[in-house]
């Protein structure tokens, strides 16, 4: 099941060859490393530009958002099943 | 010059970007949704096609077939962002490319096939290129041919991941194996008709008789299928640049439930206007002719008028698609709507008006269209939907859309 977060959190990233890719975040007071990144990709809200990123850490799916304008790291959801139950 | 087609596929496209996504889905059976709540499968992944899980399937039929089946909310953004890269990446090879829909290109290589050492190592590079970039869970299926027809039955022939190429000495060998389905052209009713007749095989279609042919499916359709059965194709590939203009602009939505009040289904209405007037206003044009689709179950009217004068105010448009709506007396709920504006013309050929109310609505909507673009879709909007849940754009009518992004640059709206 998919559960909304949308909260900022602090990212270590490494940026390389006009890449990013982030390595570890803190939330709750947590340490999480990030083994890996699955998918990137990038939207747009009007002129703002996002940066998705969904990243394995213990067996458990997050997605990370990047905001270009502002520079600051949002942790939008947390994946604590696989798949989504409808119906 | 002997002309070189590439057609290059995803197989199980939104599914196989969930799962490109999210590793834990992969292997699984996924059926991709619209949303949370709605009940059509729009995509599924190989595993549950395996099991008979098909696009279109309900979500009832899909759990009978695979009660295991992973159920996930579609995101058009990041299949958007997929295409776009796709697109850039098959452009590496050829300036020559057509983007046939979200998930499928034509590349014409028949001049630069040898700078890369012909078109099969193009394919491999492309599969190597995709792989590398988007992900290892984005399968293609690639087809090289000497036209479109032929390149897209081949990519088609080998799932998921395949690399076919059909020449003359194996082209009957393709077209004898080949399924109606797969012949780009043949729709399910040709396909009907075509058994109708006895016809199974699309190879058969060589022993009918012109005269026969011509007289069950017409002088077009009758041509049409003596070439395919042939594999001749001389259509050219369209680069989005060459694209023609839009004849009309449209939005559909389908409700999640039914609406009754009328105060409601008009908001959804002025909703849909919203989109498809500022479609208009960034493309430039303006058009004469307002339609509107509403549908409950089986029970559907079709209602449309037309001006003398072109307009792309949304004010405007809603208030004729409102009278329209009153006209029809709609007394039962509302579960889809549609709203379409035809008979455009190009804002530069029309004549400015003369009335300073027209020139003040139109300034007014160029700067709520800037601040749209720069603040994001429905940063402004008409005081009528205040009350109401905004339905925002979505990747649907990929193509249209595109026409309409050409007219405008690099401004996306979708």
């Amino acid at each position: 099941m998919s559960v909304l977060i949308h909260e900022p959190v602090a990212v270590v990233a490494v940026f390389k060859n006009g890449r990013v890719k982030p390595v570890v975040f803190r939330w709750k007071d947590k340490k999480i490393s990030i083994e890996s990144v699955s998918f990137m990709w990038q939207t747009t809200q009007g002129k703002e530009h996002f940066l998705h990123f969904t990243v394995i850490a213990s067996q458990t799916l997050y997605e990370l958002l990047f905001n270009i304008s502002s520079m600051v790291w949002n942790l939008e959801r947390v994946e604590t099943n696989i798949g989504i139950s409808t119906i | 010059m002997q002309t070189t087609i590439i057609h290059v596929d995803f197989n199980s496209y939104f599914a196989s970007v969930e799962q490109q996504k999210n590793p834990f889905l992969r292997g699984k059976p996924v059926g991709v949704i619209k949303a949370d709540g709605r009940t059509v499968i729009i995509a599924a992944s190989y595993e549950a096609k395996r099991r008979g899980v098909k696009t279109g399937s309900s979500v009832f039929q899909a759990k009978q077939l695979c009660p295991d089946i992973l159920l996930v909310p579609a995101d058009f953004d990041s299949y958007d962002y997929i295409t776009r890269k796709f697109y850039a990446i098959c452009h590496r090879y050829s300036d020559l490319v057509e983007l046939f829909s979200l998930d499928e290109v034509f590349l014409d290589v028949s001049r630069t096939a040898l700078l890369f050492g012909g078109a099969g190592e193009i394919a491999l590079l492309l599969k190597k290129d995709i792989r590398k970039e988007l992900g290892e869970w984005l399968p293609v299926s690639v087809g090289i041919a000497k036209n479109k027809l032929l390149a897209k039955l081949a990519s088609d022939l080998e799932k998921p991941n395949g690399l076919v190429e059909i020449t003359d000495k194996n082209r009957d060998e393709c077209l004898g194996r080949a399924e109606f389905e797969q012949i780009c052209g043949i729709g399910r009713r040709l396909e009907q008709r075509l058994k109708d007749m006895g016809v199974t095989q699309l190879l058969q279609i060589r022993f009918i008789s012109e005269k026969y042919l011509a007289a069950s499916f017409g002088p077009y359709w009758s041509k049409q299928l003596r070439k395919m059965t042939w594999g001749e194709d001389n259509s050219p590939i369209v680069p989005s640049y060459q694209l023609p203009l839009p004849k009309s602009v449209s939005r559909t939505h389908t409700l999640f439930k039914d609406i009754f009040e009328q105060e409601e289904i008009l908001a959804v209405v002025r909703n849909l206007v919203e989109e498809a007037a500022e479609k208009l206003r960034l493309a430039k044009m303006s058009g004469r002719q307002f339609g509107l689709i509403v549908r409950n179950g089986e029970k559907s009217e079709v209602k449309f008028v037309t001006r003398k004068y072109c307009t792309s105010d949304s004010l405007n448009i809603f208030q004729e698609l409102k009278s329209l709506f009153l006209s029809i007396k709609w007394r039962e709920g509302v579960r889809f709507l549609g709203v379409w504006v035809s008979l455009l013309a190009e804002e530069n050929n029309l004549p400015q008006s003369l009335l300073p109310e027209v020139n003040r609505r139109l300034s007014i909507l160029s700067v709520q269209d800037r601040i749209n673009l720069k603040f994001g879709h429905y940063t402004l909007f008409p005081a009528n939907l205040l009350q109401a849940s905004i339905i925002h754009p979505e990747v649907n009518g990929f193509l249209g859309d595109e026409r309409i992004k050409n007219r405008i640059g690099s401004l996306s709206i979708v």
